[in-house]
């Protein structure tokens, strides 16, 4: 048994570079899940604590100014823990001759026990101070101490920031009609009430309010105590926790983690079963003659099953063990560059015993099984048969039609059937390097199809102004064209489900289309409105129903229509529809002006600036695209070397005989181009529909309520792949043929085997 | 002297599709403990078949074959490896040592399989070749090859040593070392050697020579005066 662990080791070494491919790819399967799954989960835990910690909110309402007082007929609501209620304003500031964005909310007490404010630096505000969240206030440069200038409806206001904190309502920071917020633009001031009143001019009122209860059970009963209480007042919004903006945007996030933590390493351990099972394969097919001889000498089959085995347990052993470690890095490396997007005061890390187990066991398992199948066929060999040194039951052919090619085009087109299970293999290297190649790059497609969905064919117009009077906006110089909108929240509700989303306004025009997933333009229907198909299906509403809405006019009829958008779908409407059913034109979209003169008329939002911020947000993604794509290149590479070089290996005593008989190696290395690139072909129109499923596949698990990313596959993407394909085969080549031209005849048919 | 191998009208009949291609047709022969016996006939008359049977890497299709009172022919697959395992030392017609390990250890491979084996270096030293202990097979030539596997049938302290043309291969300098190698083993410790070939000059140091032609035996000879490998020529 010692001397066979001694030769699976010499195994090792004598095709050492596929093994430690092989290895490699356990290895990262490995690590890359232990890694990105502990840190979901740390960063899962870390959430969980800061909302325990700071009181994280059950329910949130939002409503028109309604009396502070009410406050207390809430808090006497049994099973009602603790109540703020509060008033918010929005503000923009000039940092550094920039405009930035500000929403201004009061400060609960010091002690309160919902939503508490979790200082980091300074003192708690009073008079004219506020805080500052903490990771805008870096961002900008502003720290405590130092005084700033804030306009709200055009009146200036200086206040002195007291110091800097986090909040649970703002660790992603979601407004509900917008979810692509850069955490540089966009930041939350804590102002004291009386302050908030001075600013907002609601004495003694409050326009919102926010509730921890006792037990979460009666989340849904409490929730409609209190809008009877506020109903009165008109209602705007409200929500249980796992609705709040903020937090359902850090979860839908946190989920594509988790798929991502889980999809990916599942993706590359497939590949690793699949690479194992080849590479075991071609060796046992080489040492066809050796087994016999083993047997012979007394060996039973199960130690040549165990024999083999060791060979994946060799490749499980390292890579499973490195991979551990490595995966403990990743994790706290992702996990604090995760949290660093994150508006969150510390991390927590933690081992977790459940997933390192499954850890191991997926990297002892993978090449486990796939080398039970290769270990078990080399036990089965008859010694008897094997010994006779005719091992591979080579299958006669005949092809008629290549009578009138050169011999040598003959052989290497005979050479790729006349191994049905070689040429397999080698097909399935290569189809798998497509995959790996093309879907890499396709990631990039889709993020560049993203944007020109988003900024080409959705949103044309350069600005967005909060503002209803369209004619003062036309009157602008180098304004082009604009057109009053709407664009406000909605939200449905059927048998206990309810979801939220935003409800656009349009006119006649081309400066904001709709657009389904295939791209096909859509007009909003004379009567009734379109609505993103996970509302349709969550709340089974069938095309055409009658559905009710909840709105800022109140309760709103109309017939609904689903459709599948891209990216971040919305319900869209005719503007003169909306119109009639009592909604006002809120915004105006604009093509041409200038930012400083519309911003004379209110709140602006750059498209331009939207989509440089978005790149911007999206660079942690793109980097890790791009890694991917480097990766899947180099593994790819590595793949189909090693296919082809075992190809060519695994025969050079056929092609030292072919040497003795006179051919020269020139000749002998066209026929191997001739079959190596027939086989590229055929791989790449295996690899392709293969890597069309494979990005189908990450299409459905990128897919979430509020995101939809369009997977696209550019026919750049086709030609790269072919030619890095068809020029790795190339270059995988070389050392074979080098290897021939040097090749010792006479040594290599003293091999045994 | 007692019987330690005996075939009984053994018959082996490989199916071709077919065509029956009858490699056997009634084998009747039996090697005597200690004894040094040849098995000469020409090409495809059925030796590598016999020896294959003998030791257990093959079943006849019908006949007994006996080892000393064991019937091998009614063993099951893993009784067969454990025969293979205590009793038999396989020289094979090809030298198939594992080209991945050294002289010692395919010495060792062998080795560990039974309980008391011979020291490795010891057995490596009688086939001449303990200076070349560490040496991989690609590195030796085709003789020392020869010893090696000599040495992995040895080491195992096997009651029959099975060589199917084991100076094939060799030039005749080289193939006489070989068989004197083999001869002195069975002289000094009486192990029990079956040596097929087709070259009869190697008949010529036999203690019994079985003639096979088409499947059959056609003669058996005793040798009263073995010549030594050295006075052989060819
Ligand atoms: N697996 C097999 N299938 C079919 N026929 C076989 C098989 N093995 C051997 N034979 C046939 O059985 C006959 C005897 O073969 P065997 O190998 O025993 O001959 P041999 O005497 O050892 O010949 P050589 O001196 O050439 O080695 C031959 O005709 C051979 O073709
Ligand atoms: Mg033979």
């Amino acid at each position: 048994m010692k001397t066979l662990f001694v030769k699976a080791v010499r195994d090792f070494k004598a095709q050492k570079w596929q093994f430690l491919a092989v290895t490699f790819l356990v290895f990262l399967g490995v690590a890359l899940f232990s890694g990105l799954y502990s840190s979901y989960l740390n960063i899962e835990a870390t959430y969980k604590k800061f909302y325990h910690e700071t009181n994280f909110e059950d329910l949130g309402i939002e409503f028109n100014p309604a009396p502070k007082e009410l406050v207390k007929k809430v808090k006497a609501i049994s099973g009602v823990k603790a109540v703020v209620g509060r008033l918010t304003a929005y503000a923009t500031m000039d940092v550094e001759g920039r405009g930035v964005q500000l929403k201004l909310v009061s400060i609960p007490d010091e002690n309160s026990k919902v939503n508490s404010v979790y200082l980091v630096e300074g003192v708690y505000p009073q008079r004219n101070e506020v805080l500052i969240l903490k990771k805008f206030a870096d961002l900008n440069r502003i720290s405590a101490g130092e005084t700033i200038h804030i306009e709200v409806n055009g009146k200036s206001y200086a206040l002195r920031v007291s110091g800097t904190a986090y909040s649970p309502e703002y660790v992603l920071i979601a407004e509900r009609t917008n979810v692509l917020i850069s955490p540089k633009d966009y930041g939350i001031l804590f102002v004291p009430y009386n302050v908030m009143e001075e600013i907002t001019g609601m004495k003694g009122k409050i326009t919102e309010l926010h509730v921890s209860i006792y037990d979460k059970d009666f989340a849904d009963e409490i929730l409609n105590r209190v809008k009877g209480i506020f109903q009165p007042y008109g209602l705007k919004n409200f929500y249980k926790q796992e609705e709040q903006p903020g937090y359902k945007l850090l979860k839908l996030d946190l989920q594509g983690f988790e798929h991502i933590a889980f999809m990916f390493p599942s993706l590359l351990l497939i590949i690793a079963a699949f690479a194992v099972y080849i590479l075991l394969s071609r060796m046992v097919m080489e040492q066809i003659g050796i087994i016999a001889v083993i047997r012979a000498l007394g060996y039973s089959k199960y130690s040549i099953i165990l024999h083999y085995l060791m060979h994946s347990l060799i490749i499980a052993v390292i890579g499973t063990t490195a991979g551990v470690f490595a995966g403990h890095y990743i994790s706290a490396g992702m996990t604090s560059a995760y949290i660093d997007v994150l508006n969150l005061p510390y991390y927590v890390t933690g081992i977790y015993p459940g997933i390192l187990a499954i850890s191991i066991a997926a990297g002892f398992v993978t090449p486990l099984a796939a080398g039970i199948f290769t270990a078990k066929r080399a036990a089965e060999i008859e010694p008897a048969i094997a010994m006779r040194g005719y091992i591979i039951a080579y299958r006669a052919i005949n092809i008629e039609f290549l009578a009138k090619f050169s011999i040598l085009t003959r052989v290497a087109v005979k050479n790729v059937f006349r191994n049905p299970k070689r040429t397999l293999y080698t097909l399935l290297g290569i189809a798998m390097g497509v995959v790996l190649i093309a879907t890499s790059l396709a990631f990039i497609d889709s993020i560049n199809e993203m944007f020109y969905v988003q900024f080409d064919k959705i949103q044309t117009f350069d600005y967005k102004v909060e503002c209803s009077d369209v004619s003062a906006v036309k009157r602008l110089p180098d304004v082009r064209e604009a057109y009053p909108i709407v664009e406000t929240w909605i939200r449905f509700e059927r048998s206990g489900i309810s979801k939220s989303s935003v409800l656009v306004g349009l006119p006649g025009q081309d400066l904001y289309s709709i657009y389904d997933l295939h791209g096909k333009r859509h007009f909003p229907p004379p009567e009734g409105m379109i609505i993103p198909q996970y509302i349709a299906e969550n709340l089974s509403i069938s095309d055409g129903e009658v559905v009710k809405a909840f709105t800022d006019v109140g309760i709103v009829k109309f017939r609904a229509y689903s459709l599948p958008q891209p990216l971040m779908p919305v319900c869209y409407a005719n503007l003169e529809e909306l119109k009639k059913a009592g909604f006002k034109p809120n915004e105006v979209i604009v093509k041409g002006g200038r930012e400083s003169d519309l911003k004379k008329l209110g709140r602006v939002v750059s498209l331009k600036k939207l989509e440089e911020t978005t790149r911007e947000m999206m660079g942690l993604m793109y980097s890790f695209f791009a890694f991917s794509v480097l990766f899947g290149a180099s593994l790819a590479f590595a793949e189909i070397f090693n296919t082809t070089t075992i190809n060519i290996l695994e025969r050079r005593r056929e092609i030292a005989t072919l040497r003795m008989l006179g051919y020269t190696v020139r000749e002998i290395a066209a026929s191997l181009y001739i079959e190596t690139f027939l086989l590229g072909l055929i791989g790449l129109v295996m690899g392709f529909p293969m890597a069309v499923l494979t990005l189908k596949g990450f299409e459905i698990m990128y897919r979430s309520e509020m995101f939809r990313m369009p997977f696209v596959m550019y026919p750049s993407t086709y030609a790269i792949t072919a030619a890095v394909i068809l020029l790795t085969l190339a270059v995988s080549l070389l050392p074979a043929i080098k290897y021939i031209a040097r090749m010792e005849i006479e040594k290599v048919t003293k091999e045994t085997g | 002297m007692k019987t330690i191998l005996r075939f009984e009208d053994v018959w082996k009949v490989y199916k071709m599709g077919k065509v029956d291609v009858v490699a056997l047709r009634g084998v009747n022969i039996s090697v005597e403990e200690g004894e040094f016996v040849v098995v000469l006939g020409p090409s495809g008359s059925g030796k590598t078949t016999m020896l294959n049977i003998a030791g257990g890497i093959d079943r006849p299709t019908k006949g007994k074959v006996f080892f000393r009172n064991l019937e091998i022919s009614s063993l099951d697959e893993s009784e067969l490896t454990m025969y293979r395992r205590n009793h038999v030392g396989f020289v094979f017609q090809f030298f198939n040592l594992i080209p991945t390990l050294t002289a010692k250890e395919n010495v060792m491979l062998s080795a560990e399989l039974v309980e008391r084996p011979r020291d490795v270096d010891e057995v490596l030293e009688i086939v001449g070749l303990g200076r070349r202990a560490n040496h991989l097979p690609t590195e030796m030539s085709g003789g020392e090859q020869q010893r090696v596997a000599i040495a992995r049938a040895l080491v195992k302290n096997p009651d029959i040593i099975l060589c199917d043309e084991p100076t094939g291969n060799l030039d005749f300098e080289t193939g006489k070392r070989v068989l004197r190698v083999m001869r002195d083993i069975n002289r000094e410790e009486e192990r029990t050697f079956l040596l097929v070939t087709h070259n009869a000059v190697i008949a010529r140091m036999a203690d019994k020579v079985i003639y096979f032609r088409d499947g059959k035996v056609v003669r058996i000879e005793e040798n009263e005066q073995p010549a030594e490998p050295e006075e052989l020529s060819w």
